[in-house]
């Protein structure tokens, strides 16, 4: 049944481009009602995960599901409830911050009004009704992050797949959206699949590390433990080094 | 003239209008939604269908405005000169789908905005050569040209607008085959 499925999940999926496999055979279920973080260091393919989690880029082999339905088959209105911010916010720099918010409303299937008040909603959540009637091309990088975040999550998803959502945010902006998800996580059981460089945050937010190297899931670490940071390396330097045993027997 | 410097100003936009989702990397945001890019693709085509025929009536009526001003009396032909203007001036437009959809298909902006410069002089080449109206980029220029109105035929109009929508029907399903 759907309804008792996994938020998230991929079976046996790969991604090979002309240059070389981004994504070996991988195996990841994200239980709903929980967030589950990706780590890993640059270029080890947590975005090509996520983008084929959403679609962006399908398959070489094996399959993706999102609440149980396979996305190469997932009808449009499969998608509603599913929030996403993977490389660029969906953010028009000529819009207001408002008409942003209000356009991505629409997009995720609100109607008109709720998607206005959707939007109001979101901005106070984010703190962004100071810059309402802005342009979002005089936002700081910061604020135009937390601005296609707000975009990500207007219209309340169940199913969030969020790619370094903090990266450009200073330390408030960063607790502010840890909290939100939070909330959400725990209020309404959605479910939050992201990735990170910061295992700190990681550790604060996430139910499930799994940490990822040379497109490979290559272990997980309990978010409760102490030094994450000294865990996380131990488990990649280890992997780098079992590499160049195999490349240099 | 007006035909000329509207394919490149029209095709300029259809090109910014699709290829900026690729420029600015707004892409990413339109998939996994219930809104499909399929509509997304659609609905910008439409707004820019409404926007060339705004931009045609409010050129045509300059034309004639500035025709009064400068003095020149209406005659019989005042009115179908206007309606060849008006005409010459939303096929153009049409003809701009081109470069939306050179957008969409290199995933770039500057290609699409390439291809805007390449087809008035593709057009001029064409008219040089004499294929004239048979080549639809000169068609429509032709057309406004030719003031026994004799120029282009139906046939070669039925050319410029089956062109015009397989142009807009190959730029919606590259939108809907889309992935990264």
């Amino acid at each position: 049944m759907p309804g008792e499925a996994a938020a998230v999940e991929l079976v046996a999926a790969s991604k090979k481009y002309r240059e070389g496999a981004a994504l070996q055979p991988t195996n990841l279920v994200v239980q709903r009602g929980q967030v589950h973080a990706l780590v890993g260091l640059n270029g080890t393919g947590k975005t090509t995960l996520l983008r084929l989690v959403l679609g962006i880029t399908a398959p070489t082999a094996g399959r993706v599901l999102v609440r149980g339905v396979d996305v190469a088959r997932m009808k449009p209105a499969g998608w509603a409830g599913v929030g996403h911010l993977i490389d660029t916010p969906l953010v028009y720099p000529e819009l207001t911050v408002q008409a942003n918010l209000q356009i991505a409303g629409r997009l995720s299937g609100l109607g008109l009004g709720s998607g206005r008040a959707a939007a109001r909603r979101l901005a106070e959540e984010l703190l962004l009704t100071k810059w309402w009637t802005r342009r979002a091309r005089t936002l700081s990088l910061g604020n135009r992050q937390r601005l296609g975040i707000a975009a990500a999550l207007v219209a309340d998803p169940d199913v969030m797949v969020l790619d370094e959502p903090t990266n450009a945010l200073d330390p408030a902006g960063t607790v502010l959206v840890r909290r939100m998800l939070l909330e959400r996580v725990r209020e309404t059981g959605a479910s939050v699949l992201v990735s990170s460089h910061h295992l700190d945050e990681v550790a604060r937010i996430a139910d499930q590390i799994t940490v990822i190297n040379s497109g490979r899931i290559i272990g997980t670490l309990a978010p409760d433990g102490i030094d994450l940071e000294r865990r996380f390396f131990n488990l990649v330097n280890a992997d780098v080094e079992a590499n160049q045993r195999q490349a240099n027997p | 003239m007006s035909t000329a410097a509207g394919l490149l100003a029209f095709g300029i936009v259809h090109a910014w209008s699709f290829g900026r989702e690729f420029s600015e990397g707004t892409i990413t945001g339109l998939f996994a939604l219930p809104t499909t890019r399929t509509m997304v693709a659609g609905a910008k085509l439409l707004v820019l269908c409404l926007w060339v025929f705004a931009s045609t009536m409010v050129l045509t009526g300059v034309a004639v405005l500035l025709g009064a001003v400068l003095g020149y009396e209406p005659t019989a032909d005042t009115f179908s000169l206007a309606a060849r203007l008006a005409g010459s001036t939303f096929l153009t437009g049409a003809l701009a789908v081109v470069g939306g959809l050179v957008a969409s298909i290199c995933r770039s902006m500057l290609a699409g905005i390439g291809s805007a410069i390449v087809m008035p002089v593709l057009a001029q080449v064409a008219v040089l050569l004499g294929l004239g109206g048979w080549f639809p980029f000169a068609a429509p220029g032709v057309w406004a040209a030719t003031v026994t109105g004799g120029g282009v035929f139906g046939i070669q109009l039925a050319a410029l607008l089956v062109m015009t929508a397989g142009a807009a029907s190959a730029t919606v399903y590259s939108w809907h085959r889309l992935r990264l």
